[in-house]
């Protein structure tokens, strides 16, 4: 080891406050996080009150506390909520804070193109919530937006046309960024580290930055011909001029799948970077780890039509087995979790409590995909309440508990002061049990035969009880979130210093201050393995990695 | 106080002294209360409907081959977790060593990658059985009808019979079908992408326009099932309801004869 | 930088041959053309990552090299803020609502977008 390196430094330089103008104007990485979670987080309120109403409406048969217009309105405008304007955008928020930091670097590569990107969401996202103002109302058509559904005959009005704009506004902002990610990743990491010693995080979100570029063009070009076809005499999709209706579904969902993916990698690294932390391990196979997120990335860029199965025109068996073999790498994490936990030294602060709930909901989840990836079954349970389950069990018992676990685990980091433990240990309970509470129940309505996106169901049909459970369940979940909105505001408020390192933790963004100073670091450990500072902070520990730091194991 | 030889005291009880340390639960059980369970659930639905056509019992019991698959599945890898956080967890006296910091472990890490691929390839072998047989459409069968879905209400127009039956709001159109016979219908759509879907059957198809889907009902026994849109459609789509009713083959011939000439005389169709 | 570029290899190459696959089993024309264009796509990526990078060595990549060594380059220039980035993205969002309400927006749209493009290059300049 050599002998030229030298301690951290004791003080650090304070971060200068910014007002309007230097929030609309910076270009800093960890600002422009800010800005993503902070706006993701609105969205996320707006789009949680858009589900309680559709829950309140749903509670009891023949209700009508909400019109027909304005549920279809609210279904569509919460699902485009949540997939483009909170679970994606959080994964990149989180990720521009954090990807430099864990590889060295001092900002991002391009920073005035990572502000273009977080500019374009936030004004993709305000479009589409103005929507709500115009004429028509919003958009109405689903948040996957059928054609013809979505074509100026069936759906006129601006509030349509907001819609397509504010996406392919948020689409821009999410290929920038994508691009920035990239590049940032190849040419800026800090020297020694190699990219097999990069933090499972910073990995997971080069792999989602690629399904980022090939992915959202497909769905630029679908929303382009679509506003081609509402405005410019197109007749892509309609089969009376010799379009085609099924050429929507393909470009969507050739976007669609890959974008559940981009929903959910993030989240996987970040599960991965926190689990070791709270084991006392480093993680359990990372060369595996690396390479099943590969095999779901490729795999997940071949199996679109698994969403087409009832069509009829598309070729079910490849689709069913391209989409059976995704849970063979999803599996394969599992045990790399698993395994880390595996003879380790467990502890339960939050972030990891979080971790533990991800595990619980996002088998479930994953089980009930393979379900669905065969085609068969799908006959059954396409468009009901069994895939309504299904997603909500992945992207929120999955995505948002591994979020909540990001959150706790780097809110340290970010501000330099703890969020409140009993409070966060008593929102996990609450989101855990709520959360599962109000999607069991959607399960067996499905496969009573509830289809989705009814806006009311007679009480003979036999799924009202699944309907009240959900309810009282969503209002349980509500408290859950309450409590963290409550934990940010005590934790400000008391401001208990967190100190450089909390948790004891091993990635590079550890190394230095909590909050990090303008461009990073003052100073950096040797870095000789996926977990720096730790090999440093444990360097006299002969229990702690064999030896001087060397990695053992990965290419 | 000193204990007898065999024991010690962990976390404040006494335990059996054992060389792997304190005692464990033994592995299989696990195990087998798992195939108890599973055993057990064997005679269950697992929530489906048991399939009232004949195409709808081969997905119901692929279904229950995937439950059979999922259990096991979900019990080892829930137990594992839960294992993991109970007997991992961090003891009150721990002395603050680093566990053995393992990495890898080339063997397992093979064992659970081929594992799972043997099991996918089983049950796309399974899936694969099933989708020949249930989207399989006979040459000759009983009867054709011809079912357009239009914002917001199902036309049913019988092939070669001059009986159309059209729902309007409020009147629920109702699909009368031979029992015991194969029924072919013709999927289309006026306008927008629309789905026939009925959960007694287990089956739905999508009535896309300008794609013409045909699929084949087997109904072995009469009954009445509720059907839905099953694609969103629009304004209305909640209200986009069917009946399907198997009747015995003399009762739909009858029925047809009536309509027929109940159609003629009115010059229009029934509801 | 071995590894970005056979990663980005790889996944091209992927994509060209589930492409090839695809069609061979379905004969259905959308998804041919997206998967294969994918795969070519990702292949100019890493093929431009291999000509800018081949023949050069990183201390990104280096196994054990120490801070010393690597001292003294410059890492690259990074702005301490700038206005063109937020006046760009209020360019799009207004010039897209034009194709909506109005082509007087699209051409406000437009002319704050080429404002911000003056000032982006002036500013990389200066």
């Amino acid at each position: 080891m050599s002998t030229t390196v030298t301690a951290p430094p004791a003080e650090h330089p304070k971060a200068k406050r910014l007002g309007l103008i230097g929030w609309l104007t910076t270009t800093n990485h960890k600002q422009i996080g800010w800005l993503y979670l902070g706006t993701t987080f609105v969205f996320f309120l707006a789009g949680g009150l858009l589900a309680l109403l559709i829950r309140i409406q749903l509670s009891r048969p023949d209700m009508s506390f909400l019109s027909r217009q304005e549920y279809n309105q609210i279904f569509t405008i919460h699902g485009t909520t949540m997939v483009f304007l909170v679970i994606a955008p959080i994964g990149l928020g989180l990720a521009n804070y954090f990807v430099p930091l864990q590889i060295g670097a001092p900002d991002m590569a391009f920073p005035r193109m990572n502000a273009l990107g977080v500019w374009l969401f936030i004004g993709g996202g305000l479009t589409i919530y103005a929507s709500f103002l115009s004429s028509h109302g919003a958009a109405s058509a689903g948040w996957t937006f059928y054609a013809p559904l979505s074509d100026s005959q069936f759906s006129p009005g601006a509030g349509t046309d907001m819609w397509i704009m504010g996406i392919l506004c948020i689409s821009t902002g999410s290929i920038l960024t994508a691009v920035n990610l990239m590049a940032t990743v190849f040419m800026m990491r800090a020297p020694g580290m190699t990219m097999w010693r990069m933090p499972l995080f910073t990995w997971n979100m080069l792999i989602t930055a690629l399904l980022i570029l090939v992915a959202f063009p497909p769905l630029a070009g679908a929303l382009a011909l679509l506003f081609i076809d509402r405005h410019f005499g197109g007749h892509f999709y309609t089969p009376a001029f010799g379009g085609s209706a099924v050429l929507y579904q393909h470009l969507f969902w050739f976007f669609g799948h890959p974008e559940v993916y981009i929903m959910v990698l993030p989240f996987f690294g970040i599960v991965t970077d926190v689990i070791p932390v709270f084991s006392r391990k480093p993680i359990f196979g990372y060369a595996g780890f690396v390479l099943a997120s590969m095999a779901i990335a490729g795999l997940s860029m071949a199996v679109w039509a698994h969403h087409m199965f009832t069509t009829g025109v598309v070729d079910n068996p490849f689709f069913s087995g391209m989409s059976f073999l995704i849970a063979v790498p999803t599996g394969i994490k599992f045990f790399n979790w698993i395994g880390t936990m595996w003879r380790g030294k467990l502890t339960f602060e939050t972030p990891m409590l979080w971790c533990i709930g991800f595990l619980l909901n996002f088998l479930i989840g994953g089980i009930t995909g393979v379900m669905l990836a065969s085609a068969p079954i799908d006959y059954n349970m396409n468009n009901t309440y069994f895939v309504v389950a299904h997603m909500h069990y992945v992207l929120g018992g999955g995505s948002l508990f591994a979020i909540f676990a990001g959150i706790y685990y780097w809110f340290p980091k970010m501000t330099g002061f703890r969020l409140n433990e009993r409070i966060g240990k008593w929102g996990f309970w609450f989101t855990f049990v709520g959360f599962n509470l109000t999607f069991w129940p959607l399960f067996v309505a499905g496969l009573r035969g509830m289809p989705r996106r009814i806006q009311s169901y007679s009480p003979s049909a036999g799924w009202t009880d699944p309907n009240t459970l959900a309810t009282i369940g969503f209002f349980v979940l509500l408290v859950g979130v309450i409590l963290f909105a409550v934990n940010l505001i005590v934790s400000i408020r008391t401001r208990e210093p967190a100190g450089d390192n909390p948790w004891d933790a091993g990635t590079l963004e550890w190394a230095t201050t909590s909050p990090p100073p303008e461009h990073n670091f003052t100073w950096l450990p040797p870095i000789r393995s996926e977990r720096p500072v730790f090999d440093w902070n444990h360097r006299n520990d002969a229990a702690a990695a064999g030896g001087d730091g060397a990695r053992e194991g990965g290419p | 106080m000193p204990g007898p030889e065999d024991r010690e005291l962990v976390n404040g009880s006494w335990k059996r002294r054992t060389a792997a340390g304190p005692r464990r639960r033994p592995p299989w059980l696990g195990a087998a209360a798992g195939s108890a369970a599973l055993l057990a659930l064997t005679g269950c639905d697992f929530g489906a409907p048991p399939g009232a056509s004949t195409q709808g019992r081969t997905i119901a019991d692929l279904y229950h081959v995937l439950w059979y698959f999922a259990i096991p599945v979900g019990v080892i890898v829930y137990g594992l977790i839960l294992w993991s956080i109970f007997r991992y967890r961090k003891r009150r006296d721990d002395d603050g060593a680093l566990p053995k910091q393992t990495r890898y472990a080339f063997g397992l890490e093979v064992t659970y990658t081929v594992i799972p691929i043997l099991m996918v390839v089983a049950i796309f072998g399974f899936t694969y059985r099933a989708e020949q047989k249930v989207d399989r459409v006979v040459p000759n069968p009983a009867v054709v009808v011809d079912v357009d879905g239009f914002q917001w209400q199902w036309r049913f127009t019988y092939e070669g019979k001059g009986v159309t039956v059209v729902g309007t709001p409020g009147n629920v159109p109702t699909l009368v079908l031979p029992a015991g016979q194969t029924a072919q219908i013709v999927l289309r759509s006026e306008d927008v992408v629309h789905a026939f879907y009925v959960s007694a059957f287990l089956f739905q198809r999508q009535a896309i326009p300008g794609v013409v889907n045909r699929f084949d009902l087997t109904i072995p026994s009469p009954g009445s099932w509720p059907g839905v849109c099953s694609q969103y459609c629009g304004l209305d789509h909640t209200s986009m309801d069917f009946i399907v009713r198997a009747v015995p083959p003399a009762t739909f011939q009858a029925w047809l004869s009536e309509q027929q000439s109940s159609q003629s005389a009115t010059g229009g169709t029934s509801s | 930088m071995k590894t970005s570029i056979r990663f980005m290899g790889l996944a091209g190459l992927f994509g060209i041959a589930i492409g090839i696959v695809y069609w061979f089993i379905t004969y259905e024309p959308f998804g041919t053309v997206l998967l294969i264009l994918m795969g070519v796509a990702t292949l100019i990526m890493g093929y431009v990552v291999w000509r800018r990078t081949s023949g050069k060595s990183f201390p990104e990549d280096a196994e054990t090299i120490t801070y010393a060594e690597d001292a003294g380059d410059e890492i690259g220039h990074f702005s301490a803020g700038s206005l063109w980035p937020v006046v760009m993205a209020i360019g799009v969002v207004v010039g897209v609502e034009g194709l909506i309400y109005g082509v007087w927006l699209l051409v406000a749209g437009l002319l704050l977008f080429g404002w911000a493009t003056v000032g982006l290059m002036q500013e990389s300049r200066g």
